[in-house]
Order: structure tokens, then sequence, then C-alpha cells
């Protein structure tokens, strides 16, 4: 009975919630959105025998990941250069 | 003073003092007894008791609830079914309750094991009329089989082996008196069949030894006189004896009549003929002593003849301590002739037991006590233990007499059921393994509350269940024990267990009182709840307590499956029409293709030309003109690629060390 008292209390209030905001109707673009990734996707696949694709995606990769990699250690050689006895003068 | 409470600005005497009231708020408030006080005063006793009872029921609950031991308040014992539970009886000696825990809860432990036979409805007759006090000897035996075959401390009654008729005319002679403790269930546990054994008591000899043993002891009459010591006078070959003609002697039964003599009692059918007994005395030549019988009726017999007042050579009687040779002379033709027996009466005699194994070797229990033919009991010599990991192949009871060889009382095959259990479920041999009912995709029906209510029912339960024993999957019906123990109200007020066979209730319940643990299932909040203990709660005092509030807890708390889908309903569909709602549905709308890496070339899109249409470029799949080219531009932008990731790592990594490196600033 508690439960229920509370649940239907909840429930009243998540509808006059949602009653604050107006109706929409979703756009064309964006409920179409998938149809366009698709084509885009399904024209890089075919134009695979010129590109490697996989051997891009690997190195792009790689380069990415290095460089997070160099991003991290330098900010924490600089976050290090603060500390006593290590490298700063703090 | 109780108008001085009722009246105020009546007080007779400054020195009252009031019956309720602190004197210091008295002093503060300038306090006169009046009647809004003392009404004040109730409603506040009211209150404050109303609130002390309500924590001291829930102390109360929660206390119990905790602090009680388990099988105080457990809602069932969960019944240890073997498979074959629903098979025949014989396959039950691998069943093992652990006494321990028979003995923590006796009464509903006994009542389990009477529900494992309730395929015999007269042995659960038999265990509620002996509760009762009202059970017949009959009834009591099987109980005490019973009990026995489940660890529970029992004397059961003695057991005769029986002299199979036909070894000799007329009548059968007395068999041999094997009274016995069978308290560690040995013959169940160990899956006896012995065409051999059957109950001496009072007429159940078939009921015992059938549900002992699975044996059928019609084919075994019994003697119909019955003699101590009646195993050595077995030994007497010859002892019912027939002349050529067809005229026929038999020896009826030995009477001991001391501890060194033996009377022995002989009769022949009463006609034209004249049968004499020859006797030999000390060894010395037979001599006839004349008719052995003459009395009347059909057949003589040592009753008639007066048996228990016999003396030598009168009568039909002799003092065997000094006849060493006896027989039968039909006119000139002595026509049978048998030594006299020469152990004495009533040896003092052991018996151990031996169990041997599959792989050949065995384990001999010590000696028993030293017992007698006369003994009401035997002496019986424990069972060894059954080693861990072996298969008892055979177990067998020997009897030692001085004199005489050792002598086997029983040699017993274990059946083959047993020993497959010894096989497949070596982890349950300790009794601890149950067998579970289980839905698919649910799991356990056991914990699982009234998920499982139509399991029996449901026409597709052989593929919606499955039983399992140990964990190992096991025949369906052996779960039919099962089939009310899921229904509504069944686990609430007593786990039902139908017969094994039928599947039909037979109404036994195996609970005392309620599930108290924070698994138990919680009641149905769609139905009506069944608050007050029923059954055997209602003796339970701890129920008065526990239930209610448990069921009042529940209906507060416990919210309808009904109203919750119906509330989660109204607040998803809420947002349906807005942007939230929108575009959550949009995106789960969505649908992504995997491309396939390939030759097929661009797609140019013309069809929004008049008369155009979409066109395809730079296809370079095999035999295509741009196949060549495409190798050698796939060849030669990886290897750009490739040179400008290395210049790209050479510059990050030394980046780190502010070196701007090969790839320069």
């Amino acid at each position: 009975m508690i439960s229920e008292w509370f649940l239907n209390l909840s429930s009243t209030v998540w509808v006059w919630f949602a009653e604050l905001f107006p109706t929409w109707q979703v756009p064309a673009f964006l409920s179409g959105i998938d149809e366009t990734v698709n084509s885009f996707m399904s024209n890089a696949a075919g134009i695979g025998a010129w590109i490697d694709w996989t051997f891009w995606l690997v190195c792009v990769g790689v380069v990415i990941s290095v460089w997070v990699v160099g991003l991290t250690v330098k900010i924490a050689l600089r976050v290090a250069a603060y500390l006593p006895f290590i490298g700063g003068a703090g | 003073m109780l108008s001085s409470l009722l009246l105020p600005g009546r007080s007779s005497s400054p020195r009252v003092t009031p019956a309720f009231g602190g004197g210091r708020h008295r002093r503060r408030l300038g306090w006169r007894p009046s009647a809004a006080r003392f009404s004040a005063f109730l409603r506040r006793s009211v209150r404050l008791s109303a609130a002390g009872l309500v924590a001291v029921v829930v102390a109360l609950s929660l206390g119990l609830g905790f602090a009680a031991p388990a099988q105080a308040v457990q809602a069932s014992i969960t019944p240890y079914l073997p498979p074959g539970s629903g098979g025949a009886l014989n396959i039950l000696p691998s069943v093992v309750i652990p006494a321990s825990r028979v003995a923590a809860s006796s009464p509903e432990a006994l009542a389990l094991v009477m529900s494992r036979f309730l395929k015999s409805p007269e042995v659960l007759n038999a265990y509620r009329a002996m509760q009762a006090g009202t059970a017949t000897t009959a009834q009591t035996a099987l109980v005490v089989v019973e009990k026995a075959a489940y660890s529970v401390p029992a004397t059961v009654p003695k057991v005769l082996t029986k002299v199979p008729p036909g070894a000799g005319l007329g009548v059968a002679v007395g068999g041999f008196q094997l009274g016995t403790m069978l308290g560690t269930g040995t013959s169940r546990l160990l899956g006896f069949k012995d065409e051999q054994v059957c109950s001496e008591q009072n007429g159940v000899l078939t009921a015992f030894a059938s549900v002992l043993n699975g044996v059928n002891c019609g084919g075994w009459d019994r003697a119909l006189e019955a003699a101590r010591n009646a195993d050595q006078a077995n030994s007497v070959t010859g002892a019912n004896i027939c002349s050529p003609g067809g005229v026929c002697f038999a020896l009826l039964g030995r009477a001991a009549t001391s501890a060194s003599e033996h009377m022995q009692c002989f009769a022949r059918k009463v006609g034209t003929d004249n049968g004499f007994l020859v006797m030999s005395f000390n060894g010395g030549p037979l001599v006839s002593q004349g008719v052995v019988y003459t009395g009347g009726g059909a057949l003589g017999s040592c009753l008639n003849a007066g048996f228990s007042s016999a003396n030598a050579a009168t009568g039909g009687f002799f003092n065997t301590s000094v006849v060493t040779r006896y027989g039968v002379q039909v006119g000139n033709n002595l026509v049978a002739e048998t030594p006299a027996i020469s152990a004495r009466a009533n040896p003092k005699r052991t018996n151990k037991a031996i169990i041997k194994y599959s792989d050949g070797t065995t384990t001999t229990s010590p000696s028993s006590d030293q017992y007698t033919e006369n003994d009401p009991l035997f002496k019986m010599s424990p069972l060894p233990p059954v080693l861990p990991g072996k298969i008892p192949t055979e177990v067998k009871i020997v009897e030692s007499t001085p004199g005489l060889p050792d002598s086997d009382l029983m040699v017993q095959p274990t059946t083959p059921e047993y020993q497959k259990y010894r096989v497949d479920y070596p982890q349950c041999q300790d009794g601890a393994c149950i067998v579970d009912l289980v839905k698919m995709g649910l799991g356990s029906c056991l914990n699982a509350g009234t998920a499982c209510a139509d399991w029996f029912t449901d026409p597709n339960k052989a593929t919606n269940y499955s039983c399992t024993f140990g964990g190992f999957p096991v025949a369906l019906s052996e779960c039919t024990s099962y089939a009310p123990k899921f229904k509504e109200g069944n686990i609430e007020q007593g786990t039902q267990l139908a017969d094994p066979q039928t599947g039909t209730n037979v109404g036994v319940k195996t609970t005392p009182g309620i599930a108290t643990d924070l698994g138990a299932p919680i009641l149905d909040p769609e139905k009506p709840r069944e608050c007050w203990p029923s059954g055997w709660g209602v003796l339970n005092p701890f129920a008065w307590v526990y239930k209610p509030v448990v069921c009042a807890s529940q209906a507060m708390f416990v919210p309808r499956q009904s109203v919750v889908s119906a509330k989660l309903q109204q607040a998803k569909g809420a947002f349906s029409t807005k942007m939230p709602g929108q575009l959550i549905a949009t995106v789960t709308g969505w649908t992504f293709i995997s491309p396939s890496s390939g030759c097929a070339g661009l797609t140019l899109p013309l069809g929004f030309l008049p008369g155009g249409k979409n066109h395809q470029i730079m296809q370079a799949c095999p035999g295509d003109p741009f196949q060549t080219m495409a190798f050698w531009t796939r060849l030669f932008g990886s290897a750009t690629i490739a040179i400008l990731t290395a210049k790209a790592l050479t510059r990050y990594i030394a980046r780190i060390f502010n070196y701007d490196g090969v790839g320069g600033a």
C-alpha cells in the first residue's frame, strides 16, 4: 500500500514534468541519418581496392595513441615539477 | 481521594499524592488533580502502551527471526530423495539422512521419511498410528523398518532365516532366530536382497521382508513348531525319513531340557504299518525302541505328545546325550538312520560383518559380544564404515560357533542400483544432496516461490522443467513428489509432498513452522495473503508474532506487479511526444550496416537527373581496367601513410623529451 502510494505519486509528478515540454517532431535529416552514414560507409568500402583502410586505420590509431601517451607523460612531468625534491621548487 | 482525582479544586487534603504525574511537573505547573489531566494521562498511557506493544512485537519478530535456530523456524526440511525414489523400494538403500540432521528435528524428519514411501499408504498410516499410540504390531514393524533405514536408532524385530519347504517331507523344521539390531539401517543402506531373511514378528513376515529387502517371503513357510537350538537340529540329515512303501516319519522338533540335553520328537502316520525307532546308545548297535508314536490324528506332533514332559525312551522321546545313532525300522527293514548330533545345546557364539568391495578388498568389523540361541536378540556386530570412494558389492555376516567352522549368516550382494548410486553420485553419499526441480530460464524451483506452482500439470513440462540430483540430471519423474509443493499456500503453510509415483497429494506436511530467512519467497501481492498461522503453525507461538508482521509488512511495502507495470507504462508514455521521447525513439530506430571492403568502387548518384541513374566509378575488381592501377595506388598510399606515421611517431615521442626529432619542429 505504502509503496504503491509513492509509486503513484512519482508517476504523477513525472507526467506533470513531461507535460511542460512542447510536442516535437523529429527532423527528416535526423531520422534518415543512418541511411546517409550507411551510404558513406558503403562507398568507402567500395574503394577498398584503392586504399587499404585497415592499414590506414591502424596507422592513424597508433599515431593518436602515441600522441595521447606523450601528452599524458608531459602532463605528468609538468605536475611532478611542482613537487618538492623531484623537480620543482614548490 | 477519588473525589480529588475527579473533581478539580476539591482536593480535600494537601497531602494527597497523585497516582500519576511527576512531582517536578506538579511543582512547576502548580499541579492539581483534574479530570482533564487524568484523561490526558490515559491517552498518553494508551499511546505509550500501543507503541510499546508494537515495538515489542517488532523486536520479537526481528529477534526471533535472526536469533532462532534454523531448525526451529525452518520452513521445511528439504527431502533427500535419491534417484529411484519413485521406483522400486530396493533402490532406497542409497539414502542416508545424516543422523545429526535427523536428531535435530526428528518428527519432521520422520515425516519426510514417511513421505518417501507414500506409494505405500499403509506405511504412512502405520506411522500415524504409531504416533497416536494405536499402531498394531505390524504397523510398528513397518515404521521401525523405515526408521532403521534412515539411521534413526531403532530396534528391529526378530528376523528369522527360513528353511524352504521341501527340504524334507512333512513339516518344515523350525529355522533359526536371528534377532538383531539394525540401528544403522544396514540392510537398507547396503541394498540387501536376501531371500533368506524374513521377519518373525507376529505375522508381518512378508511385509517386513519386502520393505526391508524387496523380498517376497510368501514362498517361505514358517515352521509350525520352531524350537530353540533348531539350527543344530537342522544339521541332522535324514531327520524326515520314509519307508520304501511311503510311510514317513517326521522329526518334528527338538528341545533342550537342560544345557546338555536334547529331546527330540518323532511322529508318523498311524496306519497298518508298524514303525519302530531304533537307536544306538553310546555307540552300541542299533536296538529297537518300539513304536515311535501311536497317538491319534493324522500326524502326530510333539505338542500332542507332551513334548515338555519327555523322558528317555518313553512316548517317543529320548535323551540324546547318550544316543549316537538312530533310525526307523519298518518290519524288518531299516528304512533310514542318522547320526545323533554331537554339538552341545545353546552354544556361545559371536558374529562379525564383512564388506567386500568391487576391487576385491574388504573391511571387517570387530567380533560382536557373545550370545546364545536362547538370547532374545543377537549381539550384532556393527557394520564397518563403508570406505569412501569404494563400491561395496557384498556384505556378509559370519557367525563363529566354538567347535564348528564359521558359517555365513547372511551373504548379501548389494543391489545394482546402490552400486550405480555410489558411482554416479559420490558427492551425495552423506545424504547431503537433494532432488531439485529446475525450470528452464529460471533455475531451481526450490527458491522460486510459486513460479513452479503448476509444473506438474504443465503439458510441456518435459521441455520446460528438468529434475536434478546432486547437480546431475535425472528423470523428471524423480520430482513427482514435488507435484503440489510450489502451489500457493503450500509454501507458507507446509511443504506438500506427493505420492512419488502418482503425484497425488496425500496430505503430508513436513513443516511445523514458517520461513523466516531473508531469501524466503514473498507472498504474491496479487492474491489474498494468508496472514495467520495454520496447520502445524497454529501450535507454534512464534508463528503468531512473526507471520502477521511479515504479512502486514509485505502488504505495505511490496507493490502489486500490475500496479508497477501500469505506472511504468504511464511514465514511459509521458515523454513519447516530447523531444526526449522522440529523440530516444529516433536514435533507437537507427540501423547501421557494417560495410564489407571490396572493389565495387564509388556510387555516383545521378538518379536526380531526368532519365538518370546511379553509376559506379573506380571499379577495380579482377578484370576491370583499374585493377592494376588500384593495386599500385593502394601500395603507394600505404607506403605513404606508413612514412607519415613513422615521422609523426618520432615527433611525438621526441616531444615528450622536448626534442623535435626527425620530424623537426
